[in-house]
């Protein structure tokens, strides 16, 4: 019987820089086609994480770093055939312009002279930077850097994608381009490891997070997962037309209901979501023959979940 | 009242002073410098001193000898290490983003200017400092004449404003530290010898002018006793040592005087120096990013071109230097088309300015020059040499700090280009500019020699001044070796040292140091060990590299007794350097750069389409860990 192996394996990594230790054993495993979110303090020891998959630490220890089955330390040469590593600056050579930039790097991976031309098109195509294709690079914006950045590591097809904090310094729309461009990428099956301050962003992206503080994991696992070892609350936003005599009591009986506030137009009920489910939650309220305006949960909020399980410590 | 006060606090001194006295390299190189500068006169006093130990009346009246060392070592001093305090002072705020902070507070640029400027001057005051012990010391000895020791204080404290001012001139012009560095040594060096080498070489006529206003001034009534070493004294009117060595050996107020009056163009270029710092200050502060070389290159194209288009050219193209896509050395490809030290129609640009005024200058020389050596080609081959080694350490340094710098050698390092051959590909330019420096220094070395042999053919000059052969194959074989071992000590030095700026410092400053090296070993040992003479540690000498160019341009073979047995020397000592700095290089490039490297050399290259090309046995082996 064959298993497959996990995209990435990492157990008991350490990285040490001198006496500091930035990361102090941690172990984790993305199986292949997930999107992992990589959540923490500065100086928690997430780009050294990420450098040591992306070959660029020479010292560490580990009992095993692997990327598709394939130890890091054994065969570096075979790693950077198979990943795709954008760090948390630009990373782009600004006097040549995107598509001598493109070409640049497609012949650095070696990709066969007949194919580039078609695979760059095809990659500035999905990054949306066609028409930037003779443009110099130093007179695209931020925005537009980053996507080329992101369009350099999809030339060789990577199965892995190493993201470090692709958003950050970008304005709100190109950050919402660059989240649309890592949900496409998603989509195509990629794997992908990707660290960002911006946890709202993440939480519509990732299947799974890992939060790391002072280079230990705090927790790791899908959202749902760690929202419900948290026991976290949902809060639902409830309008109900009419008068509202006596149906915060009622509400506030039900099993799974944590408290009832009455706000200005509206009622919050604090939701245990592993007694009572939402849609059931309005199922009983309808069931007491009140009209409902409006209902609508709030979403998880992944900042409380990270202010929670964080102390603001670095190794 | 308090208020006031802090208006007048010098703020940006305070601040200047305080970061100083943070640094712990202050502290370092002024303990480095003592120790140098201490060890120096202490060995000149044990050496002129030691055999009159046993009279001490003997030893009365001999502070002169080493109170005139001490003042020639810190001239040296401030010649060495100004320019290297002064160069940053400007663009340092420039390269920080924070002029602009600086130039929207209250403070003038003109306070700004003088507050900067004192503060370096007080930095090297505190290396001057360091001699006042040893001052009191000779002046004790007796021998040291109050005019002597005005005019060496005054003269000292003048070359220090001097070279400072210069230092803060081209901070506030240049946009970084590294153009800001080179150009005030280069404009340093013009300064003080520009005149007397211009006059050497005859320069537009520049030394008949010279002489001829020597001329007239010594028929000034009042002026004529006063250039008694006549064209030098209006050569060197910028550079005080040679006003100290002039007037410390006559006692009495007159010399003051005379000292006084013939420094003041040092004032003067002080002041202009100041001026124009102020006036590029602000219309300097916010330099786009821009590449001075690629500019002026630009502009030479520009003229090339406008030349080029004539009637009977009529803008023929020798060379067609379109630029292509990468194929399959994309580094390589980079450095070569869209660097301005690597681009064909640049360095062919290079090659024109150099190669032209040199065969101009070689045809002048000779046509003047009976002697097998010609001192005009001399200085003009050191002079190239020079610019050789500056070009190489601008450009070689670059090559792994420019990325660094530019953040782009991570992404670099993740591709599959395995260390050698990215360090191959990276000195694809490097190499071109070399082959371009090439073509002058043999332009001379073959003129010299060609000179030699007609000067053989006729008998003059001694044994060695006409051995044209020894000269022809130790000078190609300095070129062969010294080119790519410099190449390859600066990019080693690039790999090392983060930033690009602090890389070619250090890369100028090593080089400064290596070249100097035999003769700072050499001076303690024939002082501690008395019965050591000049022939037992002669070679010695080619512990610097520079020593075997020098000594083969003058010929100077008399010690050796051999001019081939110091060529094999040199060459094996500088052949096993290139061969340890490109193993420095090749061997240990992913080490320095700190990334994975694969050390077998069975170097797997699998299908690029997949990695399933990869066997059971091969997944199996490289998927055990550690």
């Amino acid at each position: 019987m064959s298993t497959q192996p996990a995209m990435v394996e990492v157990k008991n990594l350490w990285v040490r820089y001198g006496k500091y230790e930035a990361v102090k054993g941690i172990s984790f495993s993305i199986p292949k086609g997930e999107v992992f979110g990589f959540i923490g303090p500065n100086g928690a020891g997430k780009s050294s994480t990420i450098k040591v998959l992306a070959t660029l630490q020479r010292e560490y220890d580990c009992d095993a770093v692997k990327i598709n089955g394939i130890s890091v330390k054994k065969a570096p040469h075979l790693i950077r055939e198979m990943i795709g590593y954008m760090p948390d600056f630009f990373g782009v050579y600004e006097d040549l312009t995107a598509r001598e930039y493109l070409h640049f790097f497609a012949a650095a991976y070696r990709i066969n002279r007949t194919r580039r031309k078609a695979i760059v098109n095809d990659v500035l195509e999905l990054t949306d930077l066609t028409e930037k294709i003779d443009a110099p690079v130093d007179s695209l914006s931020r925005g537009m850097k980053q996507r080329l950045a992101l369009a350099r590591v999809l030339l060789h097809d990577p199965d892995l994608l190493l993201l470090d904090e692709p958003a950050s310094g970008l304005d709100p729309r190109a950050r919402i381009e660059v989240r649309e461009l890592l949900v496409a990428l998603k989509e195509m099956g990629k794997t992908i490891i990707i660290s960002s301050h911006i946890l709202h962003e993440l939480s519509q992206l990732c299947t799974s997070i890992g939060i790391i503080e002072a280079g230990q994991f705090v927790t790791q696992g899908s959202l749902d997962h760690i929202y419900k070892r948290l026991e976290l609350s949902r809060v639902v936003h409830v309008q109900i037309v009419g008068e509202m005599n006596g149906i915060c009591q009622k509400i506030e009986s039900f099993e799974g209901v944590k408290s009832v506030s009455v706000q200005a137009d509206r009622i919050a009920i604090q939701l245990q979501e592993d007694q009572l489910a939402v849609e059931d939650l309005h199922a009983r309220l309808a069931a007491t023959g009140v009209k409902i305006r409006m209902f609508q949960a709030e979403a998880m909020d992944m900042e409380t979940v990270f202010m929670k399980l964080t102390e603001g410590k670095t190794a | 009242m308090k208020r006031r006060l802090l208006q007048f606090g010098l703020p940006l001194l305070s601040k200047e002073l305080t970061e100083m006295a943070n640094r712990r390299r202050t502290y370092i190189i002024r303990t480095i410098y003592a120790l140098l500068f201490l060890g120096c006169v202490g060995f000149i006093y044990m050496d002129s001193m030691v055999p009159q130990m046993s009279n001490p009346l003997a030893m009365l009246g001999r502070g002169r000898e080493i109170f005139q060392a001490m003042v020639f070592l810190q001239f040296v001093a401030i010649y060495l290490l100004l320019p290297a305090i002064t160069c940053g002072v400007i663009t340092q705020e420039k390269e920080r983003n924070s002029l602009g902070l600086l130039l929207i507070t209250r403070l003038s640029p003109s306070t700004i200017i003088l507050e900067k400027y004192l503060g370096r001057l007080i930095s090297m005051l505190t290396f001057l400092m360091l001699g006042l012990p040893i001052l009191a010391f000779a002046y004790s000895l007796g021998g040291v004449s109050p005019a002597m020791f005005i005019n060496g204080l005054w003269l000292l404290i003048l070359a220090m404003f001097q070279i400072a001012a210069l230092g803060v001139l081209c901070s506030s012009f240049f946009r970084t530290t590294v153009a800001a560095f080179i150009a005030t040594y280069l404009l340093g060096f013009l300064l003080l010898f520009g005149s007397a080498i211009a006059s050497e070489l005859n320069l537009l006529f520049y030394g008949d002018i010279i002489r001829a206003l020597n001329k007239v001034v010594n028929q000034i009534p009042g002026f004529n006793n006063n250039f008694s070493r006549g064209s030098m004294d209006l050569e060197f009117l910028f550079f005080a040592p040679y006003w100290f060595d002039r007037f410390s050996w006559t006692p009495g107020s007159n010399s003051v005087v005379k000292t006084l009056i013939f420094s003041l163009p040092i004032l003067l270029s002080t002041l202009v120096s100041l001026m124009f710092a102020h006036y590029f200050l602000v219309r300097r502060a916010f330099l786009p990013a821009n590449n001075f070389l690629l500019n002026l290159f630009k502009s030479l194209d520009r003229l090339f071109s406008s030349i080029n288009n004539n009637r009977v050219t009529r803008g023929i193209v020798l060379v067609n230097d379109y630029v292509h896509l990468p194929e399959s050395k994309p580094i390589a490809w980079r450095e070569t088309s869209k660097k301005s030290l690597g681009t064909f129609r640049y360095l062919f640009r290079i090659l024109v300015l150099l190669e032209v005024p040199i065969l101009f200058l070689c045809i002048i020389i000779a046509t003047s020059n009976p002697e097998p050596i010609v001192p005009g080609a001399v200085i003009l081959l050191w002079i190239i040499w020079g610019l050789t080694v500056l070009f190489l350490a601008v450009s070689a340094t670059s090559l792994i700090a420019g990325e660094r710098s530019h953040e782009t050698l991570d992404v670099l390092l993740t591709t599959p280009i395995s260390g050698s051959e990215l360090l191959d590909q990276k000195i694809a330019g490097v190499k071109r500019l070399c082959m371009v420096l090439l073509i002058p220094l043999l332009t001379i070395v073959l003129f010299e020699a060609w000179w030699k042999w007609e000067n053989s053919q006729m008998n003059r000059g001694n044994q060695y001044e006409s051995q044209w052969l020894a000269y022809l194959i130790g000078s190609l074989l300095t070129l062969g070796i010294y080119l790519p071992m410099l190449v390859y000590l600066f990019c080693w030095i690039g790999m090392k040292i983060k930033s690009q700026t602090k890389a070619i410092l250090a890369a100028l400053g090593g080089i400064i140091a290596w070249c100097l090296l035999p003769f700072i070993l050499a001076f303690p040992l024939f002082i501690l060990i008395p019965r050591l003479n000049t022939d037992s540690l002669i070679y010695g000498l080619f512990l610097g590299p520079a020593s075997y160019v020098v000594l083969n341009e003058i010929a100077e073979f008399h010690e050796f007794g051999s001019t081939w047995v110091p060529l094999v020397l040199n060459a094996m000592i500088y052949g096993g350097f290139l061969l340890l700095f490109r193993t420095l290089c090749r061997n240990h490039i992913d080490e320095n750069l700190g990334r994975l490297g694969y050390d077998n050399n069975s170097y797997y290259r699998p299908d690029i389409d997949s990695v399933e090309g990869i066997s059971f046995d091969q997944q199996s082996q490289l998927s055990s860990d550690i």
